[in-house]
């Protein structure tokens, strides 16, 4: 039985995704073992996977007390050495070896963090994913691999030197080594911002994983019930957020004239005291408390804002820090949310944004508007054998019910052969799809060194900003050619000309190019 | 500020909710994070085709008027074929004493 060893690290809209991963993984067959945080073991027991903790539940809350301080400058050299997150390496690398079985073990990582897969893969020989939740991990990748080389190489050459690894020398190489990379939201909301390369397979959101049965307590019943329907306020699972956001979050819906259901893990985190019509809950379903909300002030989570879309909750976020002002700005370019930085977080600013999006009923507006998504944004818009978007936009070809029928599955690398369309098939699904195809494939299986290329139906890696390439007539080409003999006799022209010259040149020319911009 | 300065205030405004008073202020000093300054790179691509060194990342500060510099700078390093060609046609017309004095003007 292939056996598939998942790493993650973060809060919710980090980890429960890969346990619902876990769990589609688990229902293909596999064995799935789940290696994080203490904290998300019940997770893992209740979907029935194998689980290693990384860290103990204390420490887990100290790691996650530090985490505002990377808000406020601390470094990640320190933020690693003080949680000690290179012993987690190791920790994670050593659960990997001893559950490795030769050709049947696929190790899947999240993107960006999981470096351990990358080690284990390397060390191992075993097919790696990884896999991004929102998409300014893929925006974020030059950076991410810069702090790695130039400030973090220490800890990281130590890792590898005590895990038998010799040091990395191509180091662009090594951070896109993993034979898989997944995007967890859809491509509407990937091309409403910076767009994902090529290689990233985009998958759709995650569907929330809370189990229906989950109770909701009375007196969240009895504020949902209530003559005036309720604001939800949420910052997430985390503690990585301004210090402000309660407060403004908070006072700009009681400004708004709305009782507050306010839903923070951390009690510290709480207004204290407690303003009146505000009502607090460490969790609570979210599945069955958004629908009934007049709006959800969040703080940008993917997670988060993912449950709202799905929900039909009109949002509003106060966007400070790591993904979530790329997240909220993609929302709005659809008209799905409206949202504020943080030096914007008055209440004579959030009050407004909150009556407005109350005031034009439970969904958002644009739902129904041909280049808003359709009536399930959460529907992936994968593209299908002779369905092409014209314009670009979500939902294009989803039908009413976000499903897709059947047959026009068959065909496409993205979606496989096996899923089903409908309006509950979710990003996890087909991520689970995609890495299984891992377990089977041959040694030297490489998913995306011709795809978009071989494949018959133009599948969606042909598509993300590679299509002017990919769709050139032919005498494009030759135009090229004719453009690069240009350069090189400029270059060569150029090459004669004094260093003061070409100093002159280049003002000259600068000098024109500011000019066309006014 | 130039025009480039202009539009760097304009992508700060937007990206971190303040504008920038002069094109001395700095994008850290302003409430900018690492990732912000990753969107704000992500934007410069998409408005200018231009891919910003990472290290301005890690430098520590970065005010309008260097960010406004950056871009300029990469702009001319990646000029296209056009803007190529213009350019030589043009010094190719020149005269020595031209060159001269258009070295004179940079002082």
């Amino acid at each position: 039985m292939p056996t598939m060893l998942l790493v993650t690290h973060g809060t919710d809209g980090d980890v429960l995704p890969f346990v619902r991963l876990g769990a589609e993984l688990r229902a293909g067959g596999h064995e799935v073992t789940l290696i994080t945080h203490a904290h998300y073991g019940p997770h893992a027991g209740r979907a029935g996977l194998g689980f290693v903790p990384i860290d103990t539940a204390a420490e887990f809350e100290r790691t996650l007390a530090d985490t505002p301080d990377l808000l406020g400058g601390l470094g990640w050299q320190e933020f690693y050495e003080r949680n000690g997150l290179y012993g987690q390496m190791e920790l994670e690398f050593a659960a990997m070896a001893a559950r490795y079985r030769a050709g049947e073990t696929v190790l899947v990582g999240r993107h960006t963090s999981a470096l351990s897969v990358l080690f284990a893969a390397e060390a191992l020989g075993a097919p790696a994913a990884w896999v991004a939740v929102a998409p300014i991990q893929i925006m974020a990748e030059r950076a991410a691999l810069h702090a790695y080389r130039h400030l973090l190489w220490e800890g990281i050459a130590g890792v590898r030197r005590r895990l038998g690894l010799a040091p990395i020398e191509d180091w662009d190489a090594w951070f896109s080594s993993a034979a898989l990379h997944l995007g967890l939201w859809p491509r509407w909301f990937d091309r409403a911002g910076t767009r994902s390369p090529a290689r990233v397979r985009l998958t759709g959101f995650p569907l929330p994983d809370e189990g229906p049965d989950e109770p909701l307590p009375p007196a969240a019943e009895e504020v949902l019930s209530g003559p005036v329907a309720p604001v939800l306020v949420t910052g997430g699972t985390g503690r990585m957020l301004h210090g402000r956001f309660y407060t403004a979050a908070v006072e700009g819906a009681r400004q708004a004239g709305r009782p507050v259901l306010l839903v923070v893990r951390h009690r510290d985190l709480v207004p204290d005291p407690l303003p009146p019509g505000v009502t607090w809950f460490p969790r609570l379903p979210f599945h069955a408390v958004m629908p009934r909300v007049a709006a959800v002030v969040h703080h940008g989570g993917i997670g988060t804002l993912s449950r709202a879309l799905r929900a039909g909750a009109p949002q509003i976020i106060l966007a400070h820090g790591v993904d979530r002002p790329d997240n909220a700005e993609r929302l709005h370019r659809h008209s799905l949310a409206t949202w504020l930085p943080a030096p914007r977080w008055t209440p004579e600013e959030v009050a407004p944004l909150i009556k407005s999006a109350t005031a034009q009923g439970t969904r958002p507006p644009d739902l129904t508007q041909p280049d808003g998504p359709d009536a399930d944004p959460l529907a992936t818009d994968v593209m299908q054998p002779g369905t092409v978007r014209p314009d670009g936009g979500p939902g294009g070809t989803v039908q009413p019910d976000g499903g897709q029928p059947g047959g026009e599955h068959s065909g496409g690398t993205q979606t496989g052969g096996t899923q089903t369309g409908g309006a509950h098939e979710d990003g996890v699904r087909r991520a689970a799809w995609l890495i299984s195809s891992l377990a089977v494939a041959p040694p030297d299986f490489a998913p995306d060194d011709d795809a978009g290329l071989t494949s018959p139906t133009g599948n969606i890696t042909a598509d993300t900003g590679s299509e002017a390439v990919a769709l050139a007539p032919a005498g494009v080409a030759a135009e090229r050619k004719e453009g690069a003999t240009a350069v090189e006799a400029a270059r060569r022209q150029l090459g004669r000309l004094s260093a003061a010259q070409r100093q002159a040149v280049a003002e000259r020319l600068r000098g024109r190019l500011s000019g066309r911009e006014a | 500020m130039t025009p480039t300065q202009a539009a760097v205030a304009a992508m700060w405004t937007e990206l971190l909710g303040v504008t920038p008073a002069s094109a001395d202020d700095d994008f850290f000093a302003l409430g900018g994070q690492s990732l912000a300054m990753v969107q704000f790179l992500a934007r410069v691509q998409e408005n200018y085709g231009v891919e910003l060194p990472i290290d301005l990342l890690f430098g520590g500060d970065f005010t309008v008027a260097e960010a406004a510099a950056a871009i300029d700078r990469s702009r001319l390093e990646s000029a296209d074929d056009e803007e190529m060609a213009a350019l030589l046609a043009e010094l190719e017309g020149m005269s020595d004493e031209d060159v001269l004095a258009l070295l004179a003007e940079e002082d």
